[in-house]
């Protein structure tokens, strides 16, 4: 079972590298790092419009 | 229990995608005519939440992925926000994950509970950050544009001359130096000065009223205005 979870490298849609683990949404895949940078990011922080523009790519093919 | 088997099925589907690497590769638009995934059922929902702890991405995936629908729900509530919608639900899909990753199955609430509060908070406190930006405006703000393309600043409008505090205490040691070169000349001396540029009444004298005062001609007052001027500035020099 734990075989299973071991998976190809995806491209992740948040830093947009090749990495193993991460949870997959919808039709894109975020990498372990960036769903944990996600969680702690507050909305005043600098990098939160970056993250809001990178997760439109869950939804859209051209953003 | 029998749902509760099709879901732990479902699991395994997901992990065979994962593995397979073809997960990703449906892609849909908010407010195209693919529909999302349905929403979890309860049975659905307490095998995914007892399976949550454990770290495993399918289960995690599964329970952000059967949400959606609650993204887009609450994302349309302030769609007149002048937000738009692809924002909106890209910022409750941020509050989605922070409420997967943060749920507290022993809380006794149900996550979809739980998570709607989250991704309503985490658009609200967009929203309120953007309106404060809005409020603020920056010395830099562009006011205007004139046809050659030069920028009319705020700061161009509220801000004071570079010179402006320095020009005064300039003035104010200027009058010292020149009280000081004027002390050392004549009598005579200091009275044209005074009379000619109306150093003591505030009012400039011709060389002719001058003249006229103090009884001599005015090519002698020229003269000595030149003279005296001349000295003046030596003593001005010797003083900075």
């Amino acid at each position: 079972m734990n075989n299973l979870n071991q998976h190809y490298q995806q491209f992740c849609v948040m830093c947009g590298e090749q990495k193993e683990n991460g949870i997959y949404i919808h039709s894109g895949f975020i990498c372990d790092q960036c769903e944990s940078e996600i969680v702690k990011t507050e909305v005043t922080d600098e990098k939160y419009n970056y993250i809001v523009q990178r997760l439109k790519k869950l939804w859209l093919k051209n953003a | 229990m029998l749902k509760k088997w099709k879901i732990r099925i479902l699991i395994l589907w997901y992990k065979a995608l994962f593995l397979l690497g073809l997960k990703t590769e449906e892609v849909h638009y908010i407010g195209g005519s693919e529909t999302l995934p349905p929403p979890l059922s309860k049975e659905e929902e307490e095998v995914l939440l007892e399976k949550l702890p454990s770290g495993d991405v399918a289960v995690k995936s599964m329970l952000i992925e059967r949400n959606l629908r609650l993204v887009v729900y609450i994302a349309r509530k302030f769609d007149n926000t002048g937000v738009n919608i692809e924002d909106l639900v890209s910022i409750g899909s941020i509050g989605l994950i922070k409420a997967v990753n943060t749920f507290d199955i022993d809380k006794n609430i149900k996550l979809a509970t739980y998570a709607s509060r989250c991704i309503e908070n985490e658009i609200l406190m967009f929203l309120r950050r953007n309106n404060k930006i809005k409020t603020e405006v920056s010395f830099d703000e562009p006011l205007n544009i004139d046809w050659d393309g030069n920028e009319l600043l705020l700061s161009d409008i509220l801000g004071t001359e570079n010179d402006t505090i320095s020009r005064n205490i300039e003035d104010e040691v200027d009058k010292k130096l020149l009280k000081k070169a004027l002390s050392r000349l004549s009598d005579r001396e200091k009275v044209i000065m005074e009379l000619r540029f109306g150093l003591k009444d505030g009012h400039e004298k011709t060389q002719k009223d001058v003249a006229d005062i103090l009884g001599i001609s005015q090519s002698y007052i020229s003269r000595l205005e030149k003279r005296i001027i001349r000295r003046l500035r030596k003593e001005f020099n010797k003083m900075i």
